[in-house]
């Protein structure tokens, strides 16, 4: 009886576990349904239509460049705050070289920057072995005040070709090109990422560097290369976000850094258990790209987007530890 | 017993090299120290009629105030290894708290609500993260975004700076001085003294470090690691509210974005002073050499006026340089030991051999 008893308990208890796993897995997915839901109900006229998705998609464009960067070096442990710093500085480049040079000239030039960035941040991190949450912040305290000192505090808005503005503006099939940068970005990063061997060496330092090391895997590239991966994709959300505002401005991107942490956060809650993956951070963005459009068609006052942003953050983070705690009580 | 004895004479030599070598190294251990000095000696050399005056040693210790009060909170975080990135939403808070409360309540009672107010921000970041179990950085996040988003709100009636009705009394504290240091000076000297007081001298401050040095081995000792982090995240929340509540008597206004700067400076001092003296821990002397670093540098260069913007670009240089040789150091010294420990056993095997 007794047994059996205790079978039935756990049976109940597996049954919990089991729901408790898909809400982890899925709880982010479900929420942004959620959310669709509660805004095209409240709007909708204006929610749910084609051209307000396609809106969404293009506002959230450059903040998912950066944070597919980001989730890279996250899957490492590495925090990389200077993302933002290196996108508002590639703006103000790309902005300064554009009048003097062809676009097809600056455009890589200044991405090339990037790999710069992500080299001397990788350098410092992985080779010297610095803390790369210090090594980030000294890097984009500096490129902060290199951004502020080459612009005086202005915008650069002179030369800049109708063309490459169209980068940020135009369309193709009614779908800004933004949108298909974005897509072309996770396509490769997911490929990357899980149908690559540098993916498995990715999570394989990620999840035990010692233990990858044994198995042959040279550690610091693995590092170099993430720390690349997110400075390239910093640089290139400057790019656009240049070609969007069609000047460089030395305060541009200084809002992403904590969208792109949200999202990767968000997004490491969702697919992967408590793992930070592209995927994932992409519904993440959509989250946050969903939340602000919806605020914004509601007239919510900025002031309260922040504190609803901030407040969603930490319930849905704290949602799927609950979840893992529940998970683990069972087990044990 | 004879065999033992051949063997030891045989040791003495290198380990005397090798302790010559580490006391050489262990200046490393001053390198920040060292900078600080370098520092001065440039500054003193390149404006020898301004820069060294007690007046103007004052006015450093004077700018330096606020930071200090605001890192020594942080440093208490930094120690059980939880990030609170709130500290510049909690002082901006504070302020635009203090400069709309003021107005209408006796000053006293006014501060002692903010710095309820502060504390109990504290403690919800300490409940998120240790109940929670949230990692500090992303609630921190969270919790700074609400407070940026409530600080613009409670300004956005007033065309976001407040400024009119504080109280002239309250004012004189920003501003006053006894035997001609700023009032402002005895409140960072007293707080870091608090805390330093906490982090070594009693059961608590060491209990801290133990839970920053293996989470594990604290459990497993019988600490109640939760209370001890709520208790760290309301010790930063407070000193940051008190930071926000003293800027305001310093510039007799609040603006909504008063305090941000206070993240990012509290992040690189504390993280410099871990370079120093003890190196790789968080402890509250560092972090008092890492804020007259940063003080000496600012001062500098506003005297030879070298624009903002470079500062920025010095400020990384120092964090990656203080760091970087820090590590350097330490790694230095590391293959001294191994090396005189292998010397030793060399020696020790050679002794054996020829008995």
């Amino acid at each position: 009886m007794r047994s059996g008893g205790n079978a039935q308990r756990a049976s109940y208890r597996s049954v919990a576990g089991g729901l408790l796993l898909l809400l982890r897995r899925y709880g982010m997915i479900v929420s942004l349904l959620l959310l669709f839901a509660f805004f095209a109900l409240l709007r909708p006229g204006i929610f749910p239509t084609v051209s307000n998705l396609v809106s969404i998609l293009k506002q959230i464009a450059l903040l998912g460049i950066l944070s597919a960067g980001l989730t890279v070096c996250l899957v490492l442990g590495d925090f990389d705050l200077s993302v933002a710093a290196t996108a508002t500085w590639s703006g103000v480049m790309v902005a300064a070289l554009l009048p003097q040079v062809s676009m097809w000239l600056a455009m890589p030039a200044v991405v090339s920057m990037g790999v710069g960035i992500g080299l001397i941040n990788g350098f410092f991190s992985a080779v010297i072995g610095i803390s790369p949450f210090i090594v980030t912040l000294a890097t984009q305290t500096m490129l902060r005040g290199l951004t502020l000192w080459y612009t005086g505090g202005y915008s650069l808005y002179s030369g800049i070709p109708r063309a490459f503005v169209r980068i940020g503006r135009g369309t193709f099939l009614g779908i800004p090109y933004l949108v298909y940068i974005l897509a072309l970005v996770y396509i490769i990063i997911y490929l990357a990422a899980n149908r690559m061997s540098f993916g498995k060496k990715l999570y394989a330092v990620g999840g035990n560097p010692t233990a990858a090391r044994y198995s042959g895997i040279h550690v610091i590239r693995v590092h170099l290369t993430a720390f690349v991966v997110s400075g390239v994709l910093a640089a290139l959300t400057g790019v656009l976000l240049a070609a969007r505002l069609s000047s460089g401005q030395p305060r541009a991107g200084e809002g992403l850094l904590l969208g792109a942490f949200a999202a990767c956060f968000l997004g490491a809650t969702t697919f992967r258990s408590g793992r930070f993956n592209i995927l994932g951070t992409l519904v993440g963005v959509l989250f946050i790209g969903t939340l602000n459009n919806g605020m914004v068609l509601l007239g919510v006052p900025f002031y309260l987007q922040y504190v609803i942003q901030g407040a969603i953050l930490v319930l849905a983070i704290a949602a799927s530890g609950l979840a893992r705690a529940g998970l683990r009580t069972p087990s044990r | 017993m004879a065999d033992e004895r051949s063997v030891e004479r045989h040791v003495p030599r290198r380990p005397a090299k090798a302790r010559f070598e580490q006391g050489v190294l262990q200046i490393g251990r001053y390198g920040t120290v060292l900078g600080l000095l370098v520092l001065i000696a440039v500054f003193t050399s390149m404006k020898p009629s301004v820069f060294p005056s007690l007046r103007n040693l004052l006015n450093i210790l004077n700018q330096i105030s606020l930071l200090g009060i605001c890192a020594a909170g942080l440093t208490v975080c930094l120690v059980m290894n939880e990030f609170d990135l709130s500290i510049g939403a909690v002082a901006t808070l504070g302020a635009v708290l203090t400069a709309g409360w003021l107005p209408h309540m006796p000053s006293m009672a006014g501060v002692a609500a903010v710095l309820c107010v502060c504390a109990g921000i504290g403690l919800v970041n300490g409940l998120i993260v240790s109940t929670l179990r949230v990692s500090s950085f992303m609630a921190t996040l969270g919790t700074m975004t609400v407070l940026t988003g409530f600080s613009y709100w409670y300004t956005s009636g007033s065309g976001a700076i407040l400024y009119s009705g504080i109280p002239e009394g309250f004012l004189r504290v920003g501003k006053g001085t006894v035997l001609h240091i700023p009032y402002l000076v005895f409140f960072m000297l007293g707080t870091l003294l608090l805390l330093h007081l906490l982090l070594q001298h009693t059961t608590t401050g060491r209990r801290m470090y133990a839970v920053g040095g293996s989470l594990e081995a604290a459990r497993f000792a019988g600490i109640s690691i939760n209370r001890l982090k709520i208790l760290g995240f309301v010790l930063s929340g407070t000193l940051a509210g008190l930071t926000g509540v003293l800027l305001v008597a310093r510039l007799g206004l609040a603006e909504p974005t008063i305090g941000d700067r206070f993240l990012f400076d509290c992040f690189t001092v504390a993280f410099v002073g871990a370079a120093s003296i003890r190196i790789g821990r968080f402890h509250i002397l560092g972090t008092l050499i890492g804020t007259l670093i940063m003080g000496t540098i600012f001062n500098g260069f506003t005297l030879l006026d070298v624009p903002y913007h470079l500062q920025l670009v010095v400020q990384g240089s120092i964090l990656i340089a203080a760091v970087t040789s820090a590590g350097l150091w330490q790694g230095l010294l590391r293959s001294v030991r191994l090396r005189s420990a292998r010397g030793e056993m060399v020696h020790k095997e050679e002794g054996r051999r020829r008995a």
